[in-house]
């Protein structure tokens, strides 16, 4: 009983993700959107600490 | 360290330092090496003290339960906890945009933190102030502790996550988050309750919080670190933030229902253990995915990247994979039931803890130090730390996984305990040998974080970043259709939405865990507990109480398990599996984890009180091969001084399996008929010897044939390493035990034993005596034990005694022994039953004229045979030793 509720809830989880993200394409883009975000922001910040230490 | 904080050049007015305190960030990182040297000394104490078991004998601070308590403990808060916010520091104003909430309260979390939590943690654990729940053995009092400074930190480190603005959160970001309140919600969890519920319940929380403790805290904080310095390294986005996202649901919601894996075949109700393990099977499968996201990020890096916290990082997924898989399989119920409790285990922790997670954090120092403009940078020694880490923990690793496997085999194949202790000694030198390219790297660590020039670090990322930014694709930015199907204005109102469904979901799947692993069980073993615990049961003493406090506080828990487990070697070596009623008075439960010495659930009465003190006086001189530490801060210098701490330990030793043991056959026949359909009770109930020990002593008379002789050899070999200690190399009763005994062990010179009475004597043990049954022993080597005892033997011969003296030794025989020694001589007198020792049986047994004429002179101390030279004359007693000598009969 335990067992089968967590294997069960485990693929149902999974299911629902890899459903969404086969049959939604803005799903697919939303949810990779934070890595690009992200590395513009961490390449910011070391673009800016880099042009900091060139100039002194 | 705390002059770094406030005098880092220039540091209130650089670029970094506007967003990121580089002081936290600096002065968590030497907090976490500071912490790690502590630990690591402490570990390889306790390792040394595996073969060379005296050191720090002499004092109660350094033994090797609470050095194990503050080396665990160390590594997880100390060294983790520091290395882990001094990335947060780093981390969160960049992936937040803004800084952290509070520089002030940086400073009294780092405060908090190390002069509250860690250092008076391993002062008080070693003290002796402590609580025996594994990964939580700082004392209550600092615990409350350890919870503010998790409120602090989430003070310090979520608001960011909420500020209006920020549209969406990278998958770092979830797990700092995740980590953090979990963590808040677990560490009571795991800390408090076992302290109040009994027994079995009580390791039910405590699994939890075992694999909550890596799962919650350690692993998410981790995959964190993880999943920013890849990208942040290689300059290009991770390979699927979908799939990252996937791993961390999947792992949230599966590493808190893994916990009953540490209890696999115990008496917590079978449906827990199968969830457990289903789980741990299904984490596995989510590993392989996290682990694939990581490595396909990585693609075109290198499996050896040039960045060296990068190439922690990387190490760090390498680790986690094996980590993750190896997990997966042991706690599957076949290889369990053999690994469990060996050093597999420790070889799994130490994968994860110095592996995975320890790679992980330097990574993630090392990418943060880089980015301190005024911090030394050596190259040079970090690329020594790794390849010494990495050699060290693969030896250790490798080592202490076939010191398991050599374990297992032995203990399945069911021979004698310290076998498996002597087996092991040559891995666990290895072991110790690892901790030199271990310390080496942790030290060559230290240099490269505090030489080389200034800024170093710096030179590195721009090195870095141009030679990747040709790789870089940028795919376009989401659409905003998702947002408008969803019926939202915006992404950020998404993200609002995904905090909502986080916190509801994370929520549900940590109430679940504790619901369906910790509660559910909890009931079950209630119901059990009132159903099968005998009318009376015997609430442990006051001094057993007691006794019982020093027990955990000594780390007793951490070499001998106190539960019996459902599987037949268990069942065969130490008698029938625990049943829930058995714990109902400990809280916390001692279960343990880990068997260096055999379990103790059923160790009352199975040795004598004077063997008992001095085997916690000196191990060693009733069991040369035992590993255990002395504890002689429990006497006053001698074993026969013992301290009230020593009584009171020894009684709760002695309480150990009473319960059971006095129930039968009432409690076990009235819970049998209730359980007729419950196979694993029934295995309980249905176990050989039925609530004893399977070792202990019993009454003479019925031994099994034990056929063939092993060589002279293996014989030779097992007095040597089993009974030298009391009866001396020679057999004249002289060993470095033997004056600490009463009664003395037998002088097997001055003897003659028939074969029989020697087979009974190692099968059945001698009642009232250190003298302890051996039927652990293969039979093949009882037999050849039997023939090294025989050749002790030199009693000479008598000649010319005549009828007369014959006559005068049967009158006085007559007279004065037969109640206790039997008319026919046999020991079976009807005065026997009342003794504690039994009388000898002359038939099997002739002693020595000399012999015999000196405990008729001086009487026998520790046992009924009083001194007859005030009653009979010389003459008698000659006469009655020529009496007596004619029973023999071999």
């Amino acid at each position: 009983m335990l067992t089968n509720a967590i294997v069960f809830g485990s693929l149902i989880i999974a299911l629902v993700y890899f459903i969404a993200w086969f049959v939604r394409r803005d799903f697919r883009e939303q949810i990779e959107r934070p890595k690009h975000r992200f590395q513009d922001q961490v390449e910011e910040y070391d673009s800016q600490l880099i042009q900091q230490e060139n100039k002194s | 360290m705390s002059s770094k904080l406030s005098s880092a050049p220039n540091s209130a007015d650089s670029f970094a330092d506007k967003l990121v305190d580089t002081g936290l960030v600096y002065a968590h990182s030497m907090a976490a090496l500071g912490t790690l040297f502590l630990a690591v000394i402490f570990g390889i104490i306790v390792s040394l003290q595996f073969f060379m078991p005296e050191i720090g004998a002499e004092s109660s601070v350094f033994t090797w339960g609470r050095l194990r308590y503050a080396h665990t403990q160390g590594i997880m808060l100390g060294w983790l906890g520091n290395a882990f916010l001094a990335f947060l520091y780093h981390a969160v104003p960049i992936l937040t945009g803004k800084p952290v909430s509070s520089r002030v309260l940086g400073r009294w979390l780092f405060g908090l933190w190390n002069f509250i939590v860690v250092l008076p943690g391993f002062v008080l654990v070693l003290a002796g102030y402590s609580q025996p729940i594994e990964w939580a053995e700082f004392p209550l009092s600092i615990d409350v502790f350890v919870i503010v400074g998790f409120i602090l930190a989430a003070i310090q480190f979520l608001p960011g996550f909420f500020r209006p603005g920020l549209d969406d959160l990278y998958v770092s970001s979830w797990y700092i988050i995740g980590g953090l309140v979990f963590t808040l919600l677990a560490y009571p969890m795991g800390n408090i309750i076992p302290e109040i519920v009994p027994g079995a319940e009580s390791a039910a929380f405590g699994g939890l919080w075992i694999h909550d403790a890596v799962g919650l805290f350690v692993t998410p904080l981790a995959l964190a670190i993880l999943y920013f310095v890849i990208p942040a390294a290689t300059g290009r986005p991770i390979f699927s933030h979908f799939l990252s996202m996937f791993g961390f649901w999947g792992l949230f919601f599966l590493y808190p229902l893994n916990g009953t894996h540490h209890y696999v075949f115990s008496v917590i109700p079978m449906a827990a253990q199968l969830g457990a393990i289903a789980a741990s099977a299904l984490l596995g499968v989510i590993v392989v995915i996290v682990v694939t996201n990581l490595l396909l990020s990585l693609r075109g890096s290198g499996w050896i990247p040039k960045d060296v916290g990068l190439r922690f990082v990387v190490m760090s997924i390498v680790f986690y994979l094996i980590v993750s898989i190896q997990g997966s399989f042991q706690a599957q119920m076949s290889l369990n039931q053999a690994v469990h409790f060996t050093d597999w285990v420790v070889a799994h922790s130490h994968l994860a803890m110095l592996g995975f997670a320890t790679f992980a954090g330097i990574g993630g120092i090392i990418h943060a130090w880089q980015r301190i403009p005024w911090a030394r940078y050596n190259v040079k020694a970090l690329n020594w730390s790794f390849w010494l880490l990495v050699l060290g923990i693969g030896i250790m690793f490798t080592d202490l996984t076939l010191a398991g496997i050599v374990q297992a085999n032995l203990w399945l194949s069911g021979a004698p305990w310290l076998d498996s202790v002597q087996a092991s000694k040559p891995y666990w030198v290895i072991r110790t040998l690892s901790a030199i390219p271990i310390t080496g790297g942790f030290i060559a660590l230290f240099v490269g974080l505090v030489t080389g020039p200034r800024g170093t670090g710096a030179k590195a990322i721009k090195l870095d970043s141009k030679q990747q930014s040709s790789l870089e694709v940028r795919p376009r930015l989401a659409s905003t259709s998702f947002a408008k199907e969803l019926g939202v204005a915006s992404s950020e109102h998404i993200l609002r939405m995904s905090y909502l469904a986080a916190s509801v979901a994370g929520l549900t799947f940590f109430a679940v865990s504790v619901f369906l692993l910790g509660y559910l069980p909890g009931r079950v073993l209630d119901q059990q507990i009132s159903l099968m615990t005998p009318a009376y049961v015997l609430r442990p003493s006051v001094s057993e109480q007691r006794g019982r406090a020093i027990y955990a506080r000594e780390g007793c828990a951490y070499c001998h398990t106190q539960q019996i487990r459902y599987t037949e070697a268990d069942i065969k070596r130490f008698g029938a599996p625990t049943l829930a009623w058995e714990g109902q008075f400990d809280f916390p439960h001692l279960w343990g984890t880990r068997r260096i010495g055999p379990d103790l659930a059923r160790a009352g009465s199975t040795r004598s009180t004077d063997w008992h003190l001095l085997h916690l006086y000196s191990p060693r001189a009733v069991s040369p091969l035992s590993i255990m530490p002395s504890y002689q801060s429990l006497f006053d210098d001698a074993p026969d001084k013992p301290k009230q701490e020593a009584y009171d330990l020894l009684a709760f030793i002695e309480s150990l399996g009473r319960a059971r043991e006095i129930a039968w056959p009432d409690g076990d026949v009235a819970a049998r008929e209730l359980y007729l359909q419950d196979r694993w009770a029934l295995m309980s109930f249905d176990a050989p010897l039925l609530n004893a020990h399977p070792n202990k002593t019993q009454p003479k008379g019925e031994f099994p044939e034990f056929g063939e002789a092993a060589t002279p050899e293996v014989g030779q070999q097992l007095w040597t390493e089993n009974c030298v200690s009391c009866h001396g190399e020679s057999g004249q009763g002289d060993g470095p035990a033997a004056e600490w005994l009463q009664p003395r062990p037998a002088n097997l010179v001055e003897h003659e034993y028939s074969s029989d009475s020697v087979a009974d004597v190692l099968w059945n043990g001698v009642e009232g005596t250190s003298m302890s049954a051996w039927r652990d022993m293969a039979p093949q080597n009882l037999a050849a034990l039997i023939k090294v005892v025989q050749g002790f033997s030199n009693v000479g011969s008598v000649i010319d005694v005549n009828a007369n003296e014959l006559s005068l030794g049967e009158e006085v025989y007559t007279d004065n022994c037969i109640q206790c020694h039997g008319l026919s001589g046999d020991g079976n007198g009807f005065a026997t039953s009342e003794l504690p020792v039994a009388p000898t049986d002359f038939i099997n047994q002739r002693s020595s004229v000399a012999q015999s004429i000196s405990v008729l002179q001086n009487g026998i101390d520790g046992s009924s045979m009083a001194p007859w030279n005030d009653r009979l004359s010389v003459d008698e007693m000659m006469a009655v030793t020529f009496y007596i000598r004619e029973f023999y009969n071999d």
